[in-house]
């Protein structure tokens, strides 16, 4: 229990996934306008990505299995584009609410390298069926958690005054940094 | 339908078709990664221990042995003796190799090794793995980190924040404590682990 | 001739892909520690992208269109694990540095940005002189903004030491530099108004910018989440 909780906490805050690890940064930085969409986003990617953790731990124990692991990315990318899809379909189906409130984003996750990311990185790390799960949870979480506070910081700085030749990407950007170096702040943590 | 069949058919086709490249070239590097592995253990080996002109390694159920006689702390994951290797020059013994790695490393597990001679002098440390944050952790990778360790007989080496004064202290990396002391928890790990080699 | 030589000019300053496109920025942020390593990951994304256009211009008419998108991915999927495997084998120093960046080419942008931009509507051999020049323009933009990174960030370059000597400033080679770095490069752009995704009108930085000139799998569907945006 104690490990879990601390892997949740280091992949979460320590390492995470978008200011020291810069998986995910195209939705980071293109989905950020808004708190609430960014936080749809997030939830999204909470969806996908503790899903994916658990059906790819278990199709790598099976490639193990067959002797054929240098198949990982192949069968990894495949299985996730497959899974988005999946869960498109289901909550289309049986939860118009979950549907309307996550859908739009569910197809930006495909290619969003943080899935395949964690997916990679729960396989090098040796970790368990349920380390995994909880890994992708907690990185999930933190992706969620980083995009939302820049949506927020996004939100206050959208109506100042910012010199001419930062306006656009260049203030985000500046954003992201500085969040960064407040992350560096968590190291001590664990 | 047709059409739809067609189109899962070409789909399966150009699938089955990279896998057999893939089975193919996996075969073909699989000897050469095997080799590289090999080659950049050995010369590792050489670079903690100068001297040595052949290993030999010991027996892993001897080690998994020996290593449970470990009393001493070595942090909070603490540490596991991973391999030890007796090393000559010529025919005549001159020291051991130990490799340990360190559970608490910032950014995981840190794998290390050791060169200590028969007058337990350290003649060198090598990283083998470490994945701690660039600019800070990674400096131990620095040999003016490593040298610190290096050319020493002591018991067990000690983190220090504000400049060293004895043999047996260590400068931490700054900004850095965390990786400086897994690294030195590692290697007094194998100092303790040199003296029951000797001892058996 | 000049036709050939046309991609090139394009890949490596018209259409650069890091600086006026703003594709691939996770590789781009996440392994310009130092310039070699830039260089490296530049290479080995030339390599896939070279392959993985040349196959796809083979098989342009075998593959059908509604699957082409899978077809895309498990092609280029299997040309990046190849490229792993290689490098494991023969280049072990950069296989060790780039690490979980190598599979992540995968899902690069570029690489499937091309695939269906350029190489499912041109020849071979063309094919081959845009992932070329698409290559080499990644390849010297990564090793450019790693050259800077090194030089403040460690006070080298590809690890030699400078000849005039000052403190390093470690928050460049550190994960918040590289943002610091990126957001310098766009400020430069705007204030030189040179093109670049990033301040062309109505630009979002979704998939790095607009996706005028990106047509992958993920570009197209941002773009109809943009238009949908717009119709509210």
């Amino acid at each position: 229990m104690k490990t879990l909780i601390l892997t949740l906490i280091s992949v979460s805050l320590v390492n995470n996934v978008v200011l020291s690890q810069f998986l995910g940064l195209c939705p980071f930085l293109g989905v950020s306008k808004q708190t609430k969409t960014a936080l749809s986003m997030g939830g999204a990617v909470i969806f996908v990505i503790t899903i994916a953790s658990a059906v790819t731990h278990v199709l790598y124990r099976l490639l193990v299995l067959l002797h054929v692991e240098y198949l990982e990315t192949v069968t990894f990318i495949l299985i996730i584009a497959a899974l988005v899809q999946l869960v498109e379909l289901f909550l289309k189906k049986y939860s118009t609410a979950l549907y309307n409130a996550l859908g739009v984003y569910l197809p930006l996750i495909t290619t969003n390298c943080a899935v395949l990311g964690v997916a990679l990185t729960n396989v090098q790390n040796h970790y368990n069926f349920i380390t995994s799960v909880v890994a992708g949870f907690g990185t999930a979480l933190g992706f969620t958690i980083s995009i939302t506070i820049l949506a927020g910081i996004r939100e206050r700085i959208a109506d100042n005054d910012i010199p001419h030749v930062l306006q656009g990407s260049p203030i985000v950007l500046i954003t992201a940094g500085l969040m960064a170096i407040a992350f560096i702040g968590f190291s001590g943590l664990i | 339908m047709k059409k739809i069949i067609k189109d899962i058919l070409i789909l399966c086709i150009i699938t089955v078709i990279c896998g057999g490249v893939l089975g193919y070239v996996y075969q073909i590097t699989l000897s050469p990664i095997e080799k590289q592995a090999q080659q950049s253990q050995q010369d590792a080996y050489l670079e903690v221990m100068k001297e040595a002109t052949s290993f030999k390694e010991i027996n892993s159920k001897e080690i998994n042995k020996l290593a449970k006689q470990l009393k001493n702390n070595y942090g909070k994951n603490g540490i596991t003796i991973e391999k030890a290797l007796k090393s000559f020059k010529q025919k005549e013994s001159i020291g051991y190799i130990i490799q340990v790695v360190d559970h608490d490393g910032f950014g995981g597990d840190i794998e290390i090794i050791v060169g200590i001679n028969l007058q337990k002098e350290i003649t060198g440390v090598e990283i083998l793995s470490i994945d701690e944050t660039v600019g800070l952790g990674m400096n131990a990778k620095n040999e003016k980190f490593r040298n610190q360790y290096v050319g020493k007989k002591v018991d067990h080496f000690q983190v220090v924040k504000n400049g060293k004064q004895n043999e047996d202290e260590v400068d931490s990396l700054s900004g850095a404590t965390i990786t400086s002391k897994a690294m030195t928890n590692g290697i007094n790990g194998a100092l303790d682990f040199y003296d029951l080699l000797k001892g058996r | 001739m000049k036709k050939y030589l046309k991609p090139l000019y394009n890949g490596i300053i018209k259409e650069n892909p890091t600086f006026v496109l703003m594709l691939g920025m996770c590789p781009t942020l996440a392994v310009t520690t130092s310039a070699t390593n830039g260089m490296g990951m530049g290479l080995t994304t030339m390599t896939v992208l070279i392959m993985s256009n040349f196959v796809i211009s083979l098989l342009r008419k075998i593959i059908p269109s509604r699957m082409r998108i899978p077809a895309y991915i498990v092609i280029v999927a299997s040309l990046v694990t190849v490229v792993q495997l290689l490098l494991q084998a023969y280049i072990p120093s950069l296989y060790d540095t780039l690490g979980i960046y190598i599979p992540l080419i995968v899902v690069n942008c570029i690489i499937l940005g091309r695939a269906e931009a350029f190489a499912s509507k041109n020849n071979p051999l063309l094919s081959i002189m845009d992932g070329l020049g698409m290559g080499l323009g990644f390849t010297l933009a990564l090793t450019s903004i790693g050259l800077v990174r090194e030089i403040l960030g460690s006070g080298t370059a590809f690890s030699m030491t400078l000849p005039i000597s000052f403190e390093p400033i470690t928050i460049f080679v550190m994960a918040p530099g590289a943002f610091f770095i990126l957001a310098l490069l766009t400020a430069i752009q705007n204030k030189l108004k040179l093109p670049s995704a990033t301040n062309v009108q109505n630009s979002s930085l979704k998939c790095g910018g607009d996706c005028l000139h990106c047509h992958g799998s993920q570009c197209q569907i941002n773009k109809s989440l943009l238009k949908e945006d717009h119709k509210k």
